[in-house]
């Protein structure tokens, strides 16, 4: 599977077991990309910030 | 969905690492596995939901237990429920159930301003002391305070810019640890896996750093894991706990296991054991 950081836009070799909202890190721009869908088309974005009450 | 099969949703708001070892356990077991995203959801009592079971695993505390709240509301068990979740979630709760229980943990104080603050430190055996967030995780906001000069900028910075959970200072005395903490799993009463977080800091997560190793859980610590899940409840339970040189002692309790590091370097298949769990708390 191949898609485009929607940060930094390098294409990305994403692994084939990628899952709707797994988080994984660009290897380009190592910021965190979440995957939005898997369809035809693979939807990209870049994750959301770590929010107050997240955690263990 | 198969006809006897059990289903258990799995919330979450993001999947990680821990997820992905559940969603792998699953396949071993006679389950179907719903992977739910909680911001996809309405929670509305109309709604129709057809889960046995639901595996709590959202990152955001807050929107577990509303989730929880609702799930619970219309009769479908909840993992942790929120009791559990509620006391875990809140670290003053924690200590409060700890000490109901006799369970030996960290000496602790709730204060609501700087001259109690000062007060409370002086009965705790004085500085250092550590100010941490009643709710959060992997060591956010977590400070230790040395000396008088930085408790009152600390709590004055709290006090003009942080929202009002902030301005409620709960302080523990600083443990002196032996470079590292233990991170212990009690699952329904089994206390069944425990490393060391080794680290040069003094704040020991693994989410921060610290290095996972392998921990032989001793007769004390076995106990002081099954003492702390009488005091909590029933669930699945990250406890971690101080070496002292009087024993252990319960620092706080995690109601979400991040145990992908557990797992890695114990090989004791946790994700297995909590979809276990699941299926006995399952309608
Ligand atoms: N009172 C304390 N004395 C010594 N170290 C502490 C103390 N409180 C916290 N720590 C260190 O900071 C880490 C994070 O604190 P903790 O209370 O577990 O909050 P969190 O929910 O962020 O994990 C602990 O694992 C430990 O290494
Ligand atoms: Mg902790
Ligand atoms: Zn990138």
């Amino acid at each position: 599977m191949k898609a485009n950081c929607p940060i930094c836009d390098t294409s990305l070799k994403l692994s084939a077991d990628l899952i709707e909202s797994e988080v994984f890190e660009c290897v380009d721009c190592h910021r965190k990309i979440v995957v939005k869908s898997i369809g035809k088309k693979i939807e990209l974005e870049e994750a959301p910030g770590v929010e107050e009450d997240w955690g263990e | 969905m198969g006809k006897n099969k059990k289903n258990i949703c799995l919330l979450h708001n993001t999947i990680r690492g821990d997820e992905k070892l559940l969603i792998e356990a699953a396949k071993k077991f006679a389950v179907n596995l719903d992977v739910v995203d909680v911001t996809d959801l309405i929670l509305r009592t109309k709604g129709q939901f057809k889960f046995d079971v639901i595996l709590d695993r959202c990152l955001s505390s807050t929107k577990g237990i509303h989730a929880g709240l609702f799930f619970e509301g219309i009769g479908i068990p909840f993992v942790n429920t929120v009791k559990v979740a509620q006391i875990c979630e809140d670290k003053f709760a924690t200590s409060m159930k700890l000490t109901e229980y006799k369970v030996p943990t960290v000496s602790f104080a709730m204060v609501f301003n700087v001259d109690q603050a000062k007060i409370a430190i002086e009965e705790m055996g004085g500085y250092p002391i550590v100010i941490k967030p009643t709710v959060g995780s992997w060591g956010r906001l977590v400070n230790k305070i040395n000396d008088l000069d930085a408790l009152e900028a600390i709590l004055e910075h709290k006090d003009t810019f942080a929202g009002p959970i902030h301005k409620s200072f709960y302080l523990q005395k600083y443990i002196e640890k032996p470079g590292r903490d233990i991170r212990v799993h009690n699952i329904n009463g089994q206390v069944i896996a425990a490393i060391y977080r080794k680290s040069d800091h003094w704040i020991t997560n693994t989410a921060r750093g610290a290095q996972p190793l392998p921990c032989r859980i001793d007769q004390d610590l076995e106990n002081i894991a099954k003492l702390t899940g009488k005091a909590i409840g029933a669930g699945i339970l990250g406890i971690d706990v101080f070496e002292t040189k009087d024993g252990y002692l319960v620092n706080e309790v995690n109601h979400k296991l991040e145990f992908k590091n557990v797992q890695r370097v114990t090989s004791i298949d946790v994700a297995s054991k909590i979809i276990k769990y699941c299926l006995t708390c399952a309608l």
